[in-house]
């Protein structure tokens, strides 16, 4: 399983990096912005993306936006990964095409099987 | 023949015959002249005659002489007999005209001049002319011819002397004979005088005797009539004829016709008289006359009573009273009267008369009848008596009149007083002097209560210098006479006798010479206001105490007046001073929006100095799209603000921009409607706001960023992820994940009470299963409390609530952990859900150590742990109860803990059942079956009853209670849908009924509390039950409660506010 991390933060990176990899085995690439992270998306062709809320140039929903608007990468299934995480917030998220939300911060342990359970549908 | 023309003929016949002898005296007379002309012509004649003899003498000598003598003066006489010679005959030829006396005149004349031409005419006259007078020439002259001699011319001259003798001699005879006729004449005058005078008087003597006669037997004639008359015989008197009797006959006859009618008019008005007019004979005083009033006043008929007397009709007594008055007045012979005299008639009872009684004489002056005028005068006397009791009571209404003229004038005087003075110590001046006019007294005074000290003071007075030295002008209540005046509140009226003890303060007074005083306490409406004093120099009467009664309340009320004005205006300063001094902007408008006055602070915000605002349209301050006319504004405004603070964009003078708070709040003054609007300047607390927001945000983000990495290493590590590592660096490790992890439960802990408190934490009601919910939270605590060996066990049902699921899980969530963290290991958890009709409850009942008693309110505050160091240990924030309470409030629910000190703990939350109308309540279904139920507390009747037909017609079912207690018991016996609660009540305010439904298992219903005053923010605090909401009366109208009625009936959410 490929899992596309999209966060302006290095260190935030860093460590979903190694929970998802280490703890849930899962193959990882990333982008420290919006853009980036579309194209990192069209060419890594990953099977789930994890995307910040807040960034510069462009933020998680325009990114999100974009994704869906991108034939190429319409299809992946979008995790928000907020601290911003009030439920009509969520509420907005899911109507705008994201599979589910994660809240920072995460017990990096959990974070794997958390993705796994949003990706599979719960939340 | 009238006697006049009688006289008139007799007079003239007897003049004609004076007139016949006058006649011939007349003639006798001129005869007499004429002889004594005659006589006095031949006297005259013989005279001249004598003295021209005597010429002819003097001449004939005076020539003899000369020729004799030659002497010179001998001439003498002749010349003068020639000068004179002319005159003389000129006398002698008038005195005898003619005849033959003058011819021998003339003939003796002729002799003279023939003696003089002869002798010595020619010669003489030569000589006299000649110078040579005395002259031997002319002696010469004279006696040539000397033939002559001396006797020439003697015999001219004797011829002269012989005519001169005859002549004398024939008129000596003429006048004798002259003088004898003379005689004659005067003898025949006499005779015929005599002869007249015997003849007249004879004429005049029998025409007198004629006419007397005749006088005599008319007037004879006439007497005899009038004697008749005056013996009543008014036949008529008829002489015959046309003379002066007959004259006076017929006028008398016209007067006895005259008299005829006045007695026949003189006897009906006796007769017609009201008066009784009785006669009686003089001598036995029997009735010979009475008229038709005396019939009726006495009762008897004419016929029976002439020829009567008193004896025979009255009483004795009465009758011997009569007759003794009418001999008393026939005897004094003049008019008695007898002003009253009771008389008792046959029929009409006791009469009073007022009689008179006149003696009427014969002709020899003896009385011969008494004349009695009687007048009844029973009714007068009567009507006397009612005049003069009516004219008493008149009197004595007069008086009473005329004394409360005299203390309405008082009244008016003082009322005028009080009503001029613009200053009450002017008013009460003048006061004091309309009592010292009214009561005559010279020093009156008006003290006025200063109820705070007790203190009469004097604050008008007149007739007296206040500042006199021992004039008091503070007098306690209770001491000196005014004092205890004030206390007993009882007029006083004393005398200041200089023998008794003096008066207290009073010395002054009596030294100015004033004896008496009176005072009398000034009431309002029996409220004590001041004493009214007056001094006099004359001893008051209890008519001073009632003149100042009749003004005591006019002035007392006046000073309250004035009082109430004073004070009035202390409270305008003081609210002016408020208005001018507060932080918050006023403005008042008018009904239409014009602005009419605005406080400083509003000028200020609005940067309009010097009331630029007032007269400018709020629309212009406080424009918005909504409204384009004025009246559009006031409508919209009023819609929206009224009575609620709400949010604007106001615009200032300068131009620029502000946020600004508006309140609207109607009033009504004499002039109208009017609006006031409190507006705040909320720029400030808006950035603050913004700033606050974007700390929040910030802390969010900028705060949950490092964190989430610290986190996230802590937690890779400690997993063992990155190999595994010493025991005890993994220990320390474990250490700073916890304080992580409790960190971060700390910030989302703060950011959601900060959300709550704000009310921007977003809820998103549903209707939810409870099992779901339940569910939800074990599943999210199951792993820490596996890790723990505790078991949770769940009894939930399959009910459904109207909630957001997330809080409410977050809630169970946090009471969960709790228990897992002060559970021991192995024991039991038990979350347990009981539904009824209208309440949920969710109970989670630990058996871990319990919460001591006066911790189970206390432990829901923020920051509170039943041990401080619980916290710590067991890394909760001390803010989780806190949240789980204001969520579950923000559900209208309940949330309270049972617990016993080692026993376990039992944490509840009572939420409004979806059993509960308001769970399936859609908005505006106020139709439905069964209809929602509210319960209304309300003490004003009126209201109740207003209220309770609107929400009727609402198609509510409502009950209503006037009282706290009313309001109970109904809701004990159901609980209704809805709590309209008014704060003022009979028996308590609105608290104790929310305290009481707080009790309630099933209380925690949605309330609005409706009440008169605005409601603070403590008081809110105390007044939740359910989902509440506040209302003041006067700011909503009918709609907005209604509106809010079916708010809270349809939506079982509510914000905190």
């Amino acid at each position: 399983m490929k899992v596309l991390i999209i966060d302006d933060e290095d260190d935030i990176r860093r460590i979903v990096r190694l929970s998802l990899s280490r703890v849930g085995g899962m193959e990882v690439i990333d982008a420290s912005n919006g853009p980036d992270g579309v194209r990192e998306a069209e060419s890594g062709h990953p099977d789930a993306i994890l995307l910040d809320m807040m960034m510069p140039v462009m933020d998680g929903p325009a990114t999100l936006t974009a994704l869906r608007a991108n034939p190429a990468t319409e299809s992946i299934p979008i995790v928000f990964l907020t601290a911003k995480a009030q439920t009509a917030e969520i509420e907005r998220l899911r109507a705008m095409g994201a599979r589910g939300v994660l809240t920072k911060p995460f017990d990096p342990l959990a974070l794997p099987d958390l993705l796994r359970a949003v990706l599979s549908g719960g939340n | 023949m009238t006697f006049a023309r009688r006289i008139v003929i007799g007079v003239a016949a007897g003049t004609l015959v004076p007139l016949i002898f006058a006649a011939l005296v007349y003639r006798n007379l001129a005869t007499q002249s004429e002889l004594r002309e005659g006589v006095r012509a031949r006297y005259e004649a013989l005279t001249s005659a004598a003295l021209l003899e005597r010429l002819a003498i003097d001449m004939e000598t005076g020539v003899r002489g000369f020729r004799v003598a030659n002497g010179q003066e001998f001439l003498e006489p002749y010349r003068a007999a020639v000068a004179a010679l002319p005159a003389l005959m000129r006398q002698l030829r008038s005195s005898l005209a003619s005849g033959d006396d003058r011819g021998q005149v003339e003939e003796i004349y002729a002799h003279i001049e023939r003696w003089r031409a002869e002798w010595a005419g020619p010669r003489i006259a030569a000589i006299a002319a000649s110078p040579a007078v005395g002259t031997a020439e002319a002696v010469m002259l004279l006696q040539l011819p000397p033939q002559l001699g001396a006797s020439v011319g003697k015999a001219s001259m004797d011829e002269i002397r012989r005519l001169f003798d005859r002549w004398n001699a024939r008129q000596r005879e003429g006048l004798a004979k002259e003088l004898a006729l003379q005689a004659q004449s005067e003898f025949r005058l006499s005779r015929l005088l005599w002869g007249v005078a015997v003849a007249f008087s004879l004429l005049m003597a029998l025409g007198a005797a004629q006419l007397l006669g005749h006088l005599h037997r008319r007037m004879d004639a006439l007497f005899s009539g009038i004697r008749a008359a005056e013996n009543g015989d008014y036949g008529p008197l008829d002489l015959s004829g046309r003379d002066e009797p007959a004259l006076v006959a017929e006028a008398f006859d016209r007067m006895l016709r005259q008299v005829e009618k006045r007695d026949a008019e003189l006897s009906s008005i006796v007769e017609n008289i009201p008066a009784m007019i009785f006669v009686k004979d003089a001598v036995d005083l029997r009735f010979v006359r009475v008229n038709r009033a005396g019939e009726q006043l006495l009762g008897i008929a004419r016929a029976d009573l002439l020829g009567k007397t008193d004896f025979d009709f009255f009483p004795r007594d009465q009758a011997e009273s009569f007759t003794a008055k009418d001999r008393e007045v026939l005897a004094g012979e003049r008019l008695l009267e007898i002003p009253e005299e009771h008389l008792a008639s046959r029929d009409g009872g006791l009469r009073v008369l007022h009689t008179k009684k006149i003696p009427i004489r014969d002709g020899g002056g003896k009385p011969r009848y008494l004349l009695g005028i009687s007048e009844d005068i029973t009714d007068t006397r009567r009507a006397e008596e009612e005049i003069r009791k009516l004219n008493a009571e008149l009197e004595r209404r007069l008086a009473e009149l005329h004394a409360a003229n005299r203390l309405t004038a008082f009244g008016v005087d003082v009322a005028a007083a009080l009503a001029r003075g613009e200053k009450l110590r002017d008013s009460l001046h003048e006061c004091s002097e309309a009592v010292i006019r009214h009561l005559g007294a010279p020093m009156a005074g008006v003290w006025v209560l200063d109820e705070k000290d007790q203190v009469l003071e004097l604050a008008g007075s007149a007739g007296f210098d206040a500042t006199e030295e021992d004039c008091q002008t503070r007098i306690p209540v209770g001491t000196h006479r005014l004092g205890r005046i004030a206390e007993e509140r009882r007029p006083q009226l004393v005398s200041l006798d200089p023998d008794t003890v003096p008066g207290d303060g009073e010395i002054w007074a009596r030294r100015r010479g004033m004896i008496s005083f009176a005072g009398y306490p000034l009431l309002a409406g029996g409220r004590l206001v001041g004493v009214l004093s007056v001094f006099a120099g004359h001893d008051l009467t209890n008519d001073a105490i009632d003149a100042l009664a009749s003004v005591a309340e006019k002035i007392a009320l006046g000073i309250e007046r004035a009082q109430a004005r004073e004070a009035l205006a202390a409270n305008e300063d003081r609210t002016r001073a408020i208005i001018d001094n507060m932080l918050g902007g006023l403005i008042t408008a008018d009904a239409h929006g014009r602005i009419e006055s605005s406080n400083p602070a509003a000028e200020r915000m609005f940067r309009c100095g010097g009331g630029g605002l007032e007269g400018h349209h709020l629309s212009e301050r406080i424009p918005f799209a909504e409204a384009q006319t004025p009246e559009g504004w006031v409508r919209e405004a009023t819609r929206k603000a009224l009575g609620r603070v709400t949010e604007w964009k106001a615009v200032r003078c300068d131009g620029s921009r502000f946020d600004m708070e508006l309140s609207l709040f109607p009033f009504a003054t004499r002039d109208g409607w009017h609006f006031a609007a409190n507006v705040a300047d909320i720029s400030e607390r808006r950035e603050v706001e913004r700033m606050k927001k974007e700390f929040v945000s910030t802390v969010s983000h900028e705060l949950r960023t490092p964190l989430t990495s610290i986190r996230g290493s802590l937690g890779l590590l400690t997993g063992g992820v990155l190999g595994q590592l010493p025991d005890e660096a993994k220990e320390i490790l474990s250490v700073a994940e916890r304080n992580v992890i409790r960190l971060v439960t700390l910030i989302n802990d703060i950011l959601d009470l900060e959300r709550l408190d704000s009310g921007r934490l977003e809820m998103h009601f549903v209707l939810v299963p409870v099992s779901s919910v339940v569910d939800r939270a074990i599943e999210s605590i199951q792993a820490l409390a596996e890790q723990t060996g505790i078991t949770i066990e769940s009894t939930s049902k399959g009910g459904a609530l109207y909630a957001d699921p997330d809080r409410l899980v977050q809630v169970l969530v946090n009471l969960l952990s709790n228990a897992v963290k002060f559970s021991a290991a192995g024991s039991t958890i038990r979350l347990s859900v009981d539904e009824s009709k209208d309440l949920t409850e969710i109970r989670v009942t630990d058996e871990g150590r319990g919460i001591p008693a006066d911790l189970h309110v206390a432990i829901f505050e923020r920051f509170r742990q039943v041990e401080a160091t619980d916290a710590r240990e067991k890394g909760g924030s001390g803010l989780g109860l806190a949240i789980c309470k204001a969520i579950v409030e923000q559900h209208g629910g309940t949330i309270g803990v049972e617990s016993e000190e080692g026993k376990g703990s039992s944490f509840w939350m009572r939420l409004p059942g979806a059993a509960s109308p308001r769970a399936a309540v859609k908005p505006g279904v106020f139709s439905r079956s069964p209809r929602p139920g509210v319960l209304l507390v309300e003490d004003d009747p009126t209201l109740l009853t207003v209220i309770s037909r609107q929400l009727g017609e609402a198609g509510l079912d409502v009950r209503s209670a006037s009282s706290g207690r009313g309001a109970l018991a109904l809701a004990d016996e159901r609980l209704p849908d809805l709590l309209v609660l008014d704060l003022r009540l009979p028996d308590g305010d609105g608290f104790f009924v929310v305290e009481e439904l707080r009790r309630h298992p099933h209380g925690l219903i949605p309330l609005i509390v409706y009440s008169e005053r605005d409601v603070t923010a403590r008081e809110r605090d105390r007044l939740r039950l359910g989902p509440t909401r506040f209302m003041t009366k006067s700011r909503s109208t009918d709609r907005e409660f209604l509106d809010a009625v079916g708010e809270m009936l349809s939506e079982p959410q509510t914000k905190g506010r």
